[in-house]
């Protein structure tokens, strides 16, 4: 019996040795992951102009660069939105079969202040699929990428009811001065700039059902829905951001 | 079985063995426990030792990968190489290096086939020619058996930029005008 007490307490000994060890380190290695996803989209330069690549181009620049001066003049992401998101698939294409993600960049209001959340940019990725099968083991069918882009109702609405529904999350953020701006009180056609700070955002976890939040809304697409977002490539896509 | 007891002869017809031979039976469990313990013991020795490897190959693999990804951003073949050069890698194996992603692709999960991890072809300046590769290993890894690790992560690399003859209008210049591409840094690593 002393036998039979040691061995079993051997062979569960042996199974469970490094489990921990094992997931720390994948957890360490996603989040690195994530932070050299986002600091290289971030470090990229884009082609000015007509372009559609580096190499033909005259000009070239940082992406970031582009993004600011896009949204200066109108506090809207509009000439560069198609190419941040060409960046950022092209970006978390490694690992796109396996993972969702989103990319966000925020601008959270002064406290005190009545303005409301403000999402500049919200480019959702999300693999839709089937299971078939029955029992413990199922197989994934009928996978489909979808993308989005978002326009949640406010941040804690997108953390209430989407991150917290998601399952665990790898995420990076960094802070990015984005310049805006606006007519100056006084008399003519001064115009100052503000410097209102957002914080870009890439977060990924692994693949799976869209989550329902507790309220029965929707929480990806639809006009009440939490996150409002729209398929990218269908007509009901806006052309440009909705800011407030 | 006879039995001299006294100097008389007992005949003992009920089985007795002796001394050794009547253990036998109470032999047979004991072995038993120590064949499994044993067993038990030595799978677990193996699955410890298992376990150990693929810990030395992360720890390896993690002192590689800090080096080489630094913050993301490799500025030219001359900073990939002196971080290449500066590896002190002895235990393990491995192939490092840079692979090209695409952007601008409409159908992103369309564009990438599928490779033999140890025979990746990896990125090669068009401009310059220059190399974008790191190993220890000189022989052709592609047809090994056996298990190995590989990480990958996005990294920006900054090239010069060579206005190409197709455009006329703009003159070569000297001040090195660059472009910051993104890439993948791919590391592969395997025991001798």
């Amino acid at each position: 019996m002393i036998v039979s007490v040691l061995s079993v307490f051997l062979l569960i000994s042996s199974t469970q040795y490094g489990f921990l060890v094992t997931k720390q380190l994948d957890k360490q290695y996603f989040a690195e992951y994530i932070d050299s996803s986002l600091k290289t989209i971030m470090y990229v330069t884009v082609p000015r102009g007509d372009s559609a690549s580096i190499s033909d181009a005259k000009e070239v620049d940082y992406l970031i660069t582009a993004i600011k001066e896009d949204y200066a003049d109108d506090s809207m992401l509009d000439d560069y939105r198609e190419t941040l998101t060409s960046v950022v698939k092209g970006v978390m294409a490694p690992q796109s079969d396996v993972f969702n993600y989103v990319f966000y960049i925020h601008i959270e209001p002064d406290p005190g202040s009545a303005v409301t959340d403000e999402f500049v940019y919200m480019y959702l990725k999300w693999t839709k699929y089937a299971l078939e099968g029955e029992g413990r083991y199922k197989t994934v069918s009928d996978a489909q990428r979808v993308e989005y882009y978002c326009n949640p109702v406010s941040m804690d609405d997108f953390t209430n009811n989407f991150l917290v529904n998601i399952g665990d999350i790898f995420q990076s953020s960094t802070t990015i001065k984005l310049p805006k701006l606006t007519q100056s009180r006084s008399a003519g056609s001064h115009f100052e700039t503000e410097w209102p700070v957002a914080t870009a955002y890439l977060l990924m976890w692994h693949s799976g059902e869209v989550p329902e939040p507790n309220d029965g809304l929707p929480l990806l697409e639809g006009d009440n829905s939490h996150l409002r977002c729209c398929v990218i490539g269908t007509s009901d896509c806006p052309p440009v951001s909705i800011t407030p | 079985m006879i039995l001299v007891i006294n100097e008389k002869v007992v005949i003992n017809k009920k089985g007795f063995i002796g001394p050794i031979g009547d253990d036998i039976p109470s032999l047979i469990p004991l072995i038993f426990a120590l064949v499994l313990f044993f067993g038990v013991f030595s799978y677990s020795l193996n699955e410890f030792d298992r376990h150990n490897t693929v810990f030395d190959r992360s720890v390896e693999s993690s002192k590689i990968t800090a080096e080489m990804r630094s913050a993301a951003y490799i500025q030219g073949h001359d900073s990939f190489q002196k971080v290449c050069d500066s590896l002190g890698i002895k235990k393990l194996k491995y192939r490092a290096g840079l692979v090209e992603l695409k952007i601008g692709e409409e159908k992103i999960e369309d564009v990438y086939e599928t490779v033999n991890v140890l025979d990746i072809q990896f990125y090669k300046d068009p401009e310059t020619g220059q190399d974008f590769r790191c190993t220890n290993v000189e022989e052709d890894a592609s047809s090994r058996s056996g298990d190995y690790v590989v990480v990958q992560y996005p990294i920006a690399l900054q090239t010069t930029k060579i206005w190409s003859e197709s455009n006329p209008d703009m003159a070569r210049t000297l001040d090195s005008k660059f472009a910051v591409r993104p890439m993948v840094l791919v590391i592969v690593l395997w025991a001798y």
